[in-house]
């Protein structure tokens, strides 16, 4: 049954991997990896060593003097979070259309367009507090739509119109003003980092919603859907955690009011490693045959210890990718289960303490639960399972790429 | 597995051993003083003096609620100095007999001026941080005498943070909003700043400002007006905002701190406001911001 479904999943991949938009825009991810790992090797490092709330500053009790605030850090990894999107849709515009159109077409136009309208919907949708939330798969569909309008009037002059020509230009023109008020237009919900109101109800304290939560989490990203920072921070503002917090201040061995939560169940275990609990895939990685995968796991290993999946995800890809969305899904509701079956017979009690910013999820049972010792156990079998899902889907993926090399 | 993989293997290993290890110490200390804080019994009121006076400022309006609480438990008395160099000297004892000690915490520079008002207030945030690691408190009072008034409310603006503290009530004795101007079209920058921050103010606070009127116009040093400016800044922006005059004998500027209307507001506003003996308010979880606003 389960090798059947892995036959059909493997199938559906290679289809949907040889069509050619899905081919150009895979080879855009990997284009723009060098970018992706200088903001993920940043980002690591402010989060680790140069933020005032740095992991490592916290913990070894030093004080930074680099960055007094975090805001200028934020602002360097929003601009490399900007960039990175605005490079992928140039290029696959630039991929896109030139498979469409005639050699002697000149595709600087539109490929500017989609470049300048990426960064005009960063500008538009950046929170007050310098936090950005930016969807991949959003700016892919408006490129993907202003790509088929710029095919359309190529079609219908008949390709006879100049390159930067007055049709194109004002082309240009209605195409940016049309998507720049449909951005401005986005409602905040849809553009804000964090909905803790949303997480900290009621409906999100049973081991059911959470699991859906699991679920649902990788095929957003795998979608290109920025995940809530509620869901993957160990700086939590939840209802559920500040409940939980007081109980335990009032007595130490409280039963906690909310032990099934998104901090505790999702954060903690379904998140180890980001989104799909990566850390086995990218552990898997690393003892590929085929040195290009290999060298994708060294780069990656290390930020998915502090669960950052970015390099995998426009590596590997994991982005528009069935082959990696089923085991994502399993190991992400392998991880909740653990979790959540583990609080349900009081083997763990459940995380419970705020960590500093940056604490991998791996660790955060070990440091902020109380039972430390057996969290850490459940963690480690929460990495061992995902390593087991991830193989048998991982495995024809790497024998296609040897091939290759 | 080639090289390249076991160093990484390796190095992920350790970094993981070394922040557990590490991490494990951290989060026990950091989590039983947080674990103190939020059991904490005290709520300590903060006394702040103004320009050109020192920490035994408060002496006779301790020693006279002192006198009278006398069956109920005396308020233990902590005074602290910020000297130039920013270092700290204590003096006296904080004792968790009495819910409500006293703490001064006095200013070496303490010139009247807007500049040396910014520089005591951010001291008075460090001040603060002391003082909660060493008596684990959350919850506090404050009344600020004079320019003291203005050190707590650029303090409140720009460097209190909620996650860490509560105040409970801000009473300010004569003090100065718009320093020496008679006239409430007139505001200084100082007056500006603080209007413009005033957002940043906490929205339960509980604010009392209580002017001295010799004459009609003035305490002999400030003038009504000024001290009434205050309500520029805190009105619409805090829980509750009231605006006190007290006349008559002792209701000069330097002795409106041992003025017996003023020490009954005390008693009655900071000492047993209604929500004396209430719980704690939930601790917020901790955020990763300094909480400096400035």
């Amino acid at each position: 049954m389960f090798a059947k479904i892995l036959v059909k999943v493997q199938k559906w991949d290679r289809a949907w991997v040889n069509l050619l938009p899905v081919k150009n825009l895979f080879s855009s991810f990997k284009l723009v990896l060098p970018l992706v790992i200088i903001d993920v090797y940043w980002r690591l490092i402010t989060r680790l060593f140069l933020d005032p709330g740095a992991l490592f500053a916290a913990i070894f009790h030093y004080k930074v003097h680099v960055f007094n605030s975090p805001q200028f850090s934020q602002g360097i990894t929003n601009i490399l979070d900007y960039l990175i999107v605005a490079f992928v849709v140039a290029l696959w515009t630039k991929k896109y259309l030139t498979a469409h159109l005639s050699a002697n077409r000149d595709t600087i136009l539109p490929v500017t367009v989609n470049f300048g309208l990426v960064l005009v919907q960063t500008f538009s949708t950046v929170s007050s507090q310098g936090q950005l939330t930016i969807h991949l798969g959003l700016s892919l569909l408006v490129a993907y739509l202003i790509n088929l309008s710029y095919l359309g009037l190529t079609k219908i002059s008949k390709n006879r119109l100049q390159d930067m020509g007055f049709a194109y230009l004002v082309w240009a023109a209605i195409i940016s003003v049309a998507v720049t008020v449909f951005y401005s237009f986005l409602p905040n919900l849809v553009t804000q980092g964090t909905y803790t109101t949303f997480f900290s109800s009621d409906f999100f304290a049973h081991f059911y919603s959470l699991a859906l939560v699991a679920v649902l989490a990788p095929i957003l990203m795998v979608l290109g859907i920025s995940i809530p920072l509620d869901l993957t921070t160990g700086v939590t503002d939840l209802a559920q955690f500040n409940t939980n917090l007081n109980a335990v201040y009032q007595s130490v061995m409280a039963t906690l009011p909310q032990p099934q939560n998104p901090y505790s169940v999702l954060t903690a275990a379904a998140l180890i490693g980001g989104v799909g609990a990566t850390l086995g895939l990218a552990l898997l990685l690393i003892f590929a045959k085929a040195k290009k995968t290999r060298r994708l796991g060294l780069w990656a290993l290390l930020p998915a210890l502090f669960d950052s999946n970015r390099i995998l995800a426009y590596g590997l890809p994991l982005f528009f990718r069935p082959l990696t969305l089923v085991p994502m899904i399993l190991s992400s509701l392998w991880g909740a289960t653990a979790a959540g079956l583990a609080i349900k017979l009081n083997f763990i009690r459940p995380v419970v303490f705020s960590t500093p910013n940056g604490t991998p999820h791996l660790l955060l049972g070990f440091l902020a639960s109380q039972t430390p010792w057996r969290s850490l156990i459940v963690s480690l079998l929460v990495v061992a399972g995902s390593i087991a899902i991830y193989w048998p889907f991982v495995k024809d993926m790497l024998v296609e790429e040897e091939e290759n090399d | 597995m080639t090289k390249s993989a076991k160093f990484m293997l390796f190095l992920t290993v350790l970094v993981t051993v070394v922040m557990a290890l590490f991490g494990r110490v951290w989060m026990q200390s950091e989590h039983h003083n947080d674990r103190a804080i939020q059991r904490s019994r005290i709520e300590p009121v903060i006394f702040v003096p103004g320009s050109g006076a020192t920490v035994r400022r408060f002496d006779d309006l301790f020693a006279t609620i002192n006198a009278e609480d006398r069956d109920k438990g005396t308020h233990s008395v902590l005074k602290v100095q910020v000297n130039k160099d920013g270092s700290l000297t204590y003096s006296g004892h904080l004792s968790t007999d009495n819910r409500r000690p006293f703490i001064v915490v006095g200013f070496e520079r303490n010139q009247d001026n807007y500049p040396t008002i910014q520089a005591d207030s951010e001291a008075l945030s460090k001040v603060m941080t002391d003082l909660q690691s060493k008596y684990h408190f959350r919850t506090f009072s404050s009344v600020g005498h004079s320019n003291g008034g203005l050190i707590w409310t650029d303090y409140l603006e720009n460097y209190y943070n909620s996650s860490n503290f509560h105040i409970r009530t801000l009473m300010t004795l004569g003090t100065p909003y718009n320093f020496s101007e008679t006239s409430t079209t007139r505001q200084t920058t100082m007056l500006s700043d603080m209007i413009d921050n005033a957002d940043n103010l906490p929205s339960d606070l509980v604010v009392y400002s209580v002017a001295g009127s010799e004459d009609y116009t003035d305490d002999g040093t400030v003038p009504v007006q000024s001290v009434l400016s205050g309500k520029y800044i805190f009105q619409k922006n805090v829980a509750k905002y009231t605006q006190t005059t007290v006349s008559g004998d002792n209701a000069g500027h330097s002795k409106l701190p041992e003025n017996p209307e003023v020490i009954n507001l005390i008693r009655e506003l900071v000492l047993e406001n209604s929500n004396n003996g209430d719980r704690l308010a939930p601790k917020q979880a901790k955020n990763n911001s300094t909480g400096i606003k400035r």
